[in-house]
């Protein structure tokens, strides 16, 4: 009696400690699990689950392709990891770099989208029907070991996150576990979308870069298509105005490109580069009146390419001199 | 010897680059240059670019790759990437493992984590 007296505080101290020490080492390891449990972002649903995301098992150290070839399947590629391990895999490494990550993606016509490094994003991303390629760390300081796996379901009533990884189809961690892992490794997540859907965390300046990435790098069609949904979100976007533009002028496209470059200095009057476009524009189609005009709105707006804007108005004169 | 001669060839590129007087292009001005608006250096970063490439190219290819697949590679990534990776592509993250043995790895530390607070504060138990 006088045993379990003394017992009774002490174990209830213990379990709070217990307790607390467990809060405690959640908060300092997995600090974003707490917020989204506690405050979710708006819009996000207390559970889903993208459908019928293929699942491709790695083979030896060929995590980054498989993942990979998951994300590109569900988002409508056709592509194998087979294939995909020769555009990312590196021999030396025994593994897969972010960046040929990203590169691959657009190899594939799709668009690259480094998420921003929050939990909520991720999940967000999850529930809009995009599944996520995240990157964890693994292993000790001495030996670190990197991972990549496909995230597309949660459960924030149990607290799961619904993962392809490895050799495991549909398997189910513990939110807390996965942040830890991913919190290590920076918390790095890409989608790879198809260019006619934005992604729904998406910012209009990380998105335009992501664009400008697949048009650099010679996916023009893809870009343009990328620059279309880009208006709907963003119609004000002055990236995705100039680069419908671009787009449709390397494609062939005069008129389009002359429409988009009108819409762009309509938007905005004083941007030197659309009235420096449009001047070429007109110029390849033959309107060598209007295309001096413009060119030379664009001299006299000034900034940081009037140099520019000043070659191009040279080269309209001169092939008005040299018929 | 074929990768001295590669080399001897892009710093030679590279040089003759630099020497052109930089004039101003007449044309259309690119989605990119809008987005990052800095012609004064421009020219400067398109030098950088062009070495940083034929390095990452070369570097890649130490890695294991073909010649003609690290080319293809390198041309599948933007400027920013390219200098992302030049020197750093044997130290950068390069995902590979299964990840299995993590999961259990944190389970384990979370326990002996509440096992150490335990015997800190409860020394008599």
């Amino acid at each position: 009696m006088r045993c379990a007296k003394a017992r009774r505080p002490a174990g209830f101290f213990i379990l709070c400690a217990l307790l607390c020490s467990q809060l405690g080492a959640c908060t300092l390891l997995a600090p974003q699990t707490i917020g989204v449990a506690s405050a979710p972002p708006p819009g996000l649903a207390l559970s889903g689950e993208i459908p019928r995301v293929p699942f491709f098992a790695q083979t030896d150290h060929h995590c980054g392709p498989a993942a990979l070839a998951m994300a590109l399947n569900s988002a409508g590629a056709r592509v194998t990891p087979d294939a995909l391990a020769a555009q990312v895999y590196l021999p030396g490494r025994q593994g897969s770099l972010q960046v040929e990550m990203l590169a691959a993606a657009r190899r594939n016509g799709m668009v690259a989208y480094v998420l921003a490094p929050s939990l909520g994003d991720l999940l967000l991303e999850i529930n809009a029907g995009t599944p996520v390629i995240t990157l964890e760390k693994h292993g000790a300081a001495l030996l670190p070991l990197w991972h990549y796996a496909v995230a597309f379901g949660f459960d924030l009533h149990d607290g799961d996150i619904i993962r392809h990884s490895g050799t495991s189809e549909r398997t189910l961690t513990p939110l807390s576990v996965f942040e830890y892992f991913w919190r290590a490794a920076g918390r790095w997540a890409m989608v790879a979308v198809p260019p006619d859907r934005v992604p729904a965390t998406a910012t209009e300046p990380r998105y335009a870069a992501a664009v400008i990435a697949l048009e650099k790098t010679g996916r023009t069609r893809e870009a343009a298509t990328a620059y279309t949904a880009m208006l709907k979100r963003w119609p004000d976007s002055l990236t995705a105005l100039m680069g419908r533009g671009n787009t449709a002028h390397a494609l062939g496209d005069l008129a389009l490109a002359e429409a988009a470059f009108r819409q762009t200095t309509r938007q905005y009057p004083h941007a030197a580069a659309a009235f420096n476009n449009l001047a070429q524009t007109l110029l390849d189609r033959g309107q060598w009146d209007e295309a001096r005009a413009s060119a030379e709105h664009a001299v006299s707006l000034g900034g940081p390419f009037a140099a520019r804007a000043q070659a191009t108005l040279d080269a309209i004169r001169k092939q008005r001199r040299a018929p | 010897m074929k990768i001295i001669v590669q080399r001897f060839i892009s710093c030679a590129l590279a040089f003759s680059l630099a020497g052109l007087p930089f004039t101003a292009q007449a044309g259309l001005i690119g989605t990119d240059e809008i987005a990052t608006p800095a012609p004064m250096q421009a020219e400067r970063a398109k030098v950088r670019d062009f070495m940083s490439r034929a390095d990452v190219q070369q570097e890649l290819q130490a890695q294991g790759l073909t010649a003609e697949a690290a080319q293809l590679r390198v041309e599948a990534l933007t400027d920013d990437e390219v200098q992302h990776l030049a020197g750093k592509i044997d130290e950068l993250p390069a995902g590979a493992t299964t990840g299995v043995a993590g999961v259990v790895g944190v389970a384990v530390l979370l326990v002996a984590v509440t096992y150490i607070i335990v015997r800190l504060f409860y020394p008599q138990r």
